[in-house]
């Protein structure tokens, strides 16, 4: 059913009108209102029909493109979301963490201040991370890293291979690890320590000693 | 540290050297041709057992193939090329590389420039500080600032 607008001793009424009446009200450009979802489809099919090929096939790619990139977005979001958190890549491509949803509010607040922290401050933040606190038991290593110092990435690296929730990044947080470390890690290794260590990721940072020594412990056995 | 992109390098030279292409030295070593592949661009390096085998297969040794005993070859104007990131770096912070750093600092990314920053911040890597702050942004100038600050002015603040 089309309607039409009428203004009636001062009072907005709404008067039926056939499709002959609204295309001429269409053609002097006034606004024809549509209550009935049908009605309205099959004026918008005709209103295609009218429009031309041209128009036709750019409104059509246009709607594809759009519906492509909205599918598109939530099958990556769906397949390699939760892929690329678990490998702490989220937000990587990305301009905000916020829409990270294991990303809690207090270390997204963290990472944008860290840069302009004190040593001290900094330092405060390595020891309740490494003291267990909670409030700190998000924090991503392969971020927080940079900002340390050489003793705290040496301690951070420790406790976090010592909980084993360095995992896939292992290879992110050791070019920030000292080689004096990394070499008392393969002392440990090589002693059985880390039976679990993949130390495939981990051997491409080791220092050309300490890669012969792996080598050399693995020929053996 | 090793460098993916010099030990590629050597993979690729090696095979070449063997008379191998890439499908051949793949079938020997039961991998598939796009491993190998990724291992001669130094996008991935092989795994110590494939290391093993590749040493096998090629004739060669696990330092050469990871060119264990071979100085890097730096150019100053283009630090990374030909090389890995990590291992420029690594070598750089160690002190192994004697470049001067604050004309190379416009090459890298700001968490590698950081990562050179703090040697600097904590002595490690000796630099003339005047050339430096002039190449620094505000926020590495206040990263930076941290240990050289003397004391009255830190007693100021």
């Amino acid at each position: 059913m089309i309607l039409k607008k009428v203004i009636k001793d001062n009072q907005t009424i709404y008067v039926a009108v056939d499709k002959a009446e609204a295309e001429e009200m269409e053609k002097r450009g006034e606004e024809a209102i549509f209550v009935d979802e049908d009605d309205e489809e099959k004026e918008e099919a005709k209103e295609k029909e009218r429009s031309s090929d041209d128009d036709k096939s750019f409104f059509e790619h246009g709607s594809r493109a759009a519906e492509f990139a909205h599918r598109f977005r939530d099958r990556f979001q769906h397949g390699f979301g939760p892929r690329m958190r678990k490998a702490g890549m989220n937000g990587r491509f990305s301009y905000s963490h916020s829409d990270d949803e294991d990303d809690d509010p207090k270390t997204a607040q963290l990472m944008r201040i860290l840069p302009f922290m004190d040593d001290e401050d900094v330092h405060e933040v390595v020891e309740k991370y490494l003291a267990g606190d909670p409030d700190f038991a998000k924090l991503k290593l392969p971020a927080i890293m940079p900002f340390l110092n050489e003793k705290d990435c040496d301690a951070v690296f420790k406790k976090a291979l010592e909980s084993k929730e360095l995992g896939h990044y292992i290879g992110a947080v050791a070019p920030f690890v000292s080689q004096k470390a990394l070499s008392a890690l393969v002392d440990q290794y090589l002693d059985g320590v880390y039976p679990d260590l993949d130390i495939n990721r981990l051997y491409p940072f080791l220092d050309p000693k300490d890669i012969k020594r792996v080598f050399s412990y693995l020929l053996k056995k | 540290m090793i460098d993916s992109i010099r030990v590629g390098n050597k993979i690729a030279e090696l095979r070449k050297d063997a008379g191998m292409s890439q499908e051949q030295l793949a079938d020997a070593l039961y991998v598939t041709r796009q491993a190998l592949s990724k291992w001669e661009t130094g996008t991935s390096v092989p795994t110590l057992e494939m290391l093993m085998a590749l040493s096998r297969v090629l004739n060669s040794t696990f330092e050469e193939i990871l060119c264990l005993d071979e100085e890097a070859d730096i150019n100053p104007d283009d630090i990374f090329a030909g090389h890995s990131r990590k291992f420029i770096l690594r070598q750089i912070v160690s002190g192994k590389l004697s470049l001067d750093i604050p004309n190379i600092l416009y090459q890298m990314s700001p968490s590698e420039r950081l990562l050179v920053l703090r040697e600097i911040r904590e002595g490690r890597l000796e630099v003339d500080r005047d050339e430096l702050d002039s190449r620094l942004s505000l926020s590495e100038k206040r990263y930076l600032g941290g240990k050289n600050n003397d004391p009255e002015e830190s007693n100021q603040r």
